[in-house]
């Protein structure tokens, strides 16, 4: 099955959600590569390139998400893996914000997929499994 | 029963030390290491002088060996911080010496090096298990295509390695296929390729004349000195808990320790879980050919801050620098204990790892890497520069700040026998312990 690379990043350290995408992830077949909290940029397309990751999945729920993720796609091509897969949910932004704007903000950053708050992993894996072509 | 002689064929001597069945040292002579003729002649003239001191004939021999520049290796991973490092672990848990360490594909340059640098033998790594295959492969190509067949270690993704290993070995180069360094990302198995590098030390691997003569008298096969140096530590560590040792060389100083990969609670880990037995060896840390790196490393004005004649030790130091084997003048050891502490803090300080503070919005969170020396509750001084000095504890004593050894107990392998007890670690362990508690002694 798909190996994905999973992690809380940036400086935030929100393990509860993180710890439950590892467990739903893993239970729907996928090979999860779980980073835990406090994930840089750079440890996510380590990971990726060593284990050979289809997708990179990032959570921030702190707020600063928008800062954090800023530039991981240009990192990904740069280190040869532009064509991955990545994912980005939890609480993106600081405080109840209209989705649309925060969503194509994250679109427009390279993110292939975006999820608001509060999202099930079960929508997640659905997505996951789409953009891969598997079931 | 015949008395044991182990022998440590180093690269200017070669030590002997003959024990009986208790382990009591009932001889010890030395002789030089006579690479450039056959090593069996300085062998056979510490040995006759220990027929002297004890009277027999009959001896089981082992032998471990750092002659002609010992086993050098180079070490290739994918990503330089995981499987690079994962493959420079193994090399030197091996006791191998680095020569060069490369990650993601090997370009020309890099192929031109190895085949200048012909290494006794290199470790290909790359990939986790099921994970990225392709520049193994590439790798393996590459090294087919332009470098002359050499011994190789395979220890890379084993969805890989099967064709990796066919490649190499239809261009003629000799490969021991092994576990993958790294399985899993950041979780190390290094233990499967430090005995293929072994395995093929002692098959493949004749460094000097004479070699396979020794080999062929031995009980057990002849292995790399820091081999069994580190084997002498494990089992000291078995006994004592966590512990450190330290080897300052002319050329290089090596640090071993035993636990340190706990993680504890408050904290998170980042990156490799390091080796619970580690060696590290720092190229450019020596009290001879390295002292010019070292004193730059330690500062020029800080060794001499320390001294009570400024100028004197200020000359003296660029007599030596300029001389690396002239002794120091008398009465000015002083500045060699100096020189010899700076080197224990810098490969101390490098053997460790590291902690960072980093200010989340909810306070202070530290982030730990790599070796947590904190709770080393021994640290023990190995080799011809602490057990000549007259305070090999002042070189030893380190400040005990960030993941340094916090109230460690200094101790001297005074006898200078970790090696040749390190030869019997695995099939004369009562042995090889009533040796380490001959020698060691608390400072
Ligand atoms: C517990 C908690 C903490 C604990 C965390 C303990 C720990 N080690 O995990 C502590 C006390 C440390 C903490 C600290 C802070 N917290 Co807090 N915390 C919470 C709280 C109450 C619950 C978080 C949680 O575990 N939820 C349960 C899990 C299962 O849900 P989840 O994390 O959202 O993850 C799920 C989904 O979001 C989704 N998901 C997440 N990522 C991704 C990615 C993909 C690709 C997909 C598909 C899905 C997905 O799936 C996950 C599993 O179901 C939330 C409020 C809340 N009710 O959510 C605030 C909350 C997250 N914290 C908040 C804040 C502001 C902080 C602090 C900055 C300061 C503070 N107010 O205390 C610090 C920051 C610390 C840091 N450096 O990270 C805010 C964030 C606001 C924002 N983003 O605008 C929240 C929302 C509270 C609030 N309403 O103000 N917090």
């Amino acid at each position: 099955m798909a190996t994905i690379v999973l992690g809380v990043i940036g400086s935030d350290v929100h393990a509860i959600g993180n710890r439950i995408l590892d467990y739903a992830f893993t239970e729907a077949g996928f090979n999860v590569v779980n980073l835990g909290v406090l994930t840089t940029q750079k440890e996510f397309i380590q990971a990726a390139i060593e284990t050979d990751a289809r997708a990179i999945l990032v959570s921030s729920l702190y707020g600063h998400g928008e800062i954090d993720c800023r530039g991981l796609r240009e990192m990904c091509i740069e280190a040869g893996i532009g064509d991955i897969l990545l994912y980005v949910g939890g609480n993106l932004v600081v405080g109840k914000q209209e989705w649309e704007p925060v969503r194509d903000k994250f679109l427009k950053m390279g993110f292939d997929q975006v999820f608001p708050p509060g999202t099930m992993p079960a929508e997640g894996i659905a997505m996951l499994k789409q953009d891969l072509g598997v079931s | 029963m015949a008395l044991i002689l182990l022998a440590d064929v180093g690269s200017t001597w070669t030590k002997l030390t003959a024990v009986d069945s208790n382990g009591s040292i009932v001889g010890q002579a030395s002789a030089p290491t006579t690479v450039g003729t056959d090593i069996m002649e300085g062998f056979n003239s510490a040995l006759s002088e220990i027929r002297g001191q004890t009277g027999s004939k009959e001896y089981s021999i082992y032998a471990c060996s750092s002659a002609a520049g010992g086993l050098g290796m180079i070490a290739c991973g994918l990503v330089p911080e995981l499987t690079g490092q994962a493959a420079k672990l193994a090399v030197l848990g091996a006791g191998a010496k680095v020569l060069q360490v490369y990650g993601y594909n090997l370009n020309e340059d890099d192929l031109k090096e190895i085949d200048d640098l012909r290494p006794d033998i290199l470790l290909l790594a790359g990939g986790t298990d099921g994970g990225n295959k392709k520049i193994l492969l590439e790798n393996t190509q590459a090294l087919a295509d332009k470098v002359s067949p050499l011994p190789i270690v395979l220890a890379g993704n084993r969805n890989a390695i099967h064709q990796g290993s066919e490649i190499l070995s239809r261009a003629g180069f000799s490969v021991e296929v092994t576990s993958n360094v790294m399985p899993e990302l950041n979780r190390l198995d290094i233990e499967p390729a430090r005995e293929a590098i072994r395995n093929l030390f002692m098959s493949h691997i004749v460094k000097a004349k004479g070699m396979e003569t020794l080999s062929r008298r031995l009980a057990a096969p002849l292995i790399p000195t820091p081999a069994a140096v580190l084997a002498a530590g494990k089992l000291l560590a078995q006994e004592m808990g966590e512990l450190l040792l330290v080897d300052i060389g002319g050329a290089t100083t090596d640090v071993y320790s035993y636990g340190g990969i706990e993680t504890p609670a408050g904290m998170v880990r980042k990156g490799i879980v390091p080796p619970w037995d580690m060696r590290t060896v720092e190229a450019d840390i020596g009290m001879r050919y390295s002292l010019q790196s070292l004193v730059e490393q330690a500062g020029r004005e800080n060794i001499l801050a320390q001294a009570p004649h400024q100028e004197q030790w200020r000359q003296e130091l660029d007599k030596i620098l300029t001389y690396p084997n002239r002794l120091v003048s008398p009465g000015l050891e002083g500045l060699e204990i100096i020189i010899a502490q700076w080197a224990v803090r810098i490969s101390v300080q490098r053997h460790a790892g590291s902690m960072e503070r980093v200010y989340t919005p909810a306070g202070a969170t530290d982030v730990l890497s790599g070796k947590d020396l904190r709770g080393m509750n021994t640290v023990i001084g190995v080799g011809g520069v602490m057990v000549n000095s007259p305070d090999p504890k002042g070189i030893l004593t380190m400040d005990s700040k960030g993941l340094l050894p916090e109230k460690p107990r200094l101790m001297l392998d005074s006898k200078y026998i970790m090696a040749a007890a390190g030869l019997l670690a695995g099939s004369e362990p009562r042995v090889a312990r009533r040796m380490l508690a001959e020698s060691l002694a608390a400072l």
